[in-house]
């Protein structure tokens, strides 16, 4: 009698644990479904957001004062050397006051790439023999906190009677 | 003995069922799950790009209206034609013309616009000149590139004589627009 109830109850026990695993196996799956429903709402609301947001950068970037500013911001430091560079002006007038302070003629100004260069005459006269005029400018005009260019190393220089003459590159600083 | 026989089938029907279940519909359902988290990654991502794109336009837009410098700008807002370009040479020519002062335009030539590598649409403009004097030049060059200037011109090269003559000499000005 007892072996027979043992079987029954362990018939039981199994069926029980059968029908837990069922009751699960739908929660689960319920669960499931209802996930899958709230992430397609949820993506739903992503890609309507997407499009909003979409369409106030597509306005923001039609309007031209923006667009230029924004450009002009991402490129300062190219711009603002961009005007230096061009300051053709102010590069003639130093030379014109370099020729002054330091009794040097330039002849030619030719400009590109951010180097200048021309042709130096440095001329004798009663207060300063030729070569002194040369040399004083090259020495001095490298300490000249004034001095808008660098100088790059000269590669000849000739003298003719009075005359010294060399081409000098100078290089925007 | 029937009753354990009848609780078999009852296991055997609730473990088919249960298989029923999870292959037709769990499985389906646990696949659909990760294919819309997938999409939601993706969408979030998206989202997430955009807003940043968007703050920062935001911040700029700010930025721009307490900005002072409008005149920084000014000279890229034009919208040149070829027109009036040469009118505007042209017209500068004739105003500063004079007895003692002469600038004449001799070539104007055109590049196709194109888009720089700053973003600005970029025109190359070719001028050859010829003038009466370095104060001439000199009053030119400071109207091509003053931020003032209707249209602000980058020289990104020149020559010229340079020798203190008195007489004419005819120069070439390569100019560079940048524009919206």
């Amino acid at each position: 009698m007892s072996l027979k109830n043992e079987i029954y109850k362990k018939n039981n026990n199994s069926f029980n644990f059968s029908l837990l695993f069922l009751v699960l196996v739908i929660i689960l799956t319920i669960w499931l479904y209802w996930y899958n429903y709230y992430l397609g709402w949820v993506n739903n609301n992503l890609e309507n957001e997407y499009i909003q947001k979409q369409k106030l950068v597509a306005e923001k970037k039609q309007q031209e004062k923006l667009k230029v500013y924004s450009l002009y911001i991402t490129n300062k430091n190219t711009i603002d050397r961009l005007k230096k560079y061009s300051q053709i002006r102010s590069f003639i007038n130093h030379l014109t006051y370099i020729s002054n302070k330091y009794w040097v003629i330039f002849k030619w100004f030719s400009y590109s790439n951010w180097k200048l260069s021309t042709t130096v005459y440095t001329v004798s006269d009663s207060n300063k023999i030729d070569y002194q005029k040369t040399v004083e400018f090259l020495r001095e005009y490298k300490k000249d906190k004034t001095a808008l260019f660098n100088i790059e190393p000269i590669k000849w220089i000739s003298t003719f009677e009075s005359n010294q003459k060399f081409n000098i590159t100078f290089k925007l600083k | 003995m029937l009753a354990i026989k009848d609780n078999k089938i009852k296991n055997l029907t609730i473990f088919l069922l249960t298989i029923f279940i999870l292959l037709f519909f769990t499985k389906s359902a646990f696949y659909n799950m990760n294919e819309l988290l997938d999409i939601n990654n993706k969408n979030t991502q998206k989202v997430k790009n955009i807003v940043t794109q968007l703050n920062s336009l935001q911040k700029l837009e700010q930025d721009l209206k307490s900005w002072k410098k409008d005149k920084s700008i000014k000279y890229f807002m034009v919208s040149p034609n070829r027109s009036d370009l040469i009118q505007y040479f042209y017209d500068y020519s004739e105003d500063i013309s004079n007895a003692w002062n002469s600038l004449f335009i001799s070539n104007i030539t055109f590049s196709k616009p194109s888009k720089s590598e700053l973003g600005f649409m970029k025109e190359n403009i070719n001028l050859v000149v010829t003038i009466s004097n370095k104060n001439v030049l000199n009053a030119f060059l400071t109207k091509l590139t003053s931020d003032r200037s209707e249209y602000r011109f980058f020289i990104p090269s020149f020559s010229f004589p340079n020798d203190n003559r008195n007489s004419w000499y005819t120069v070439t000005i390569p100019l560079i627009l940048l524009y919206k």
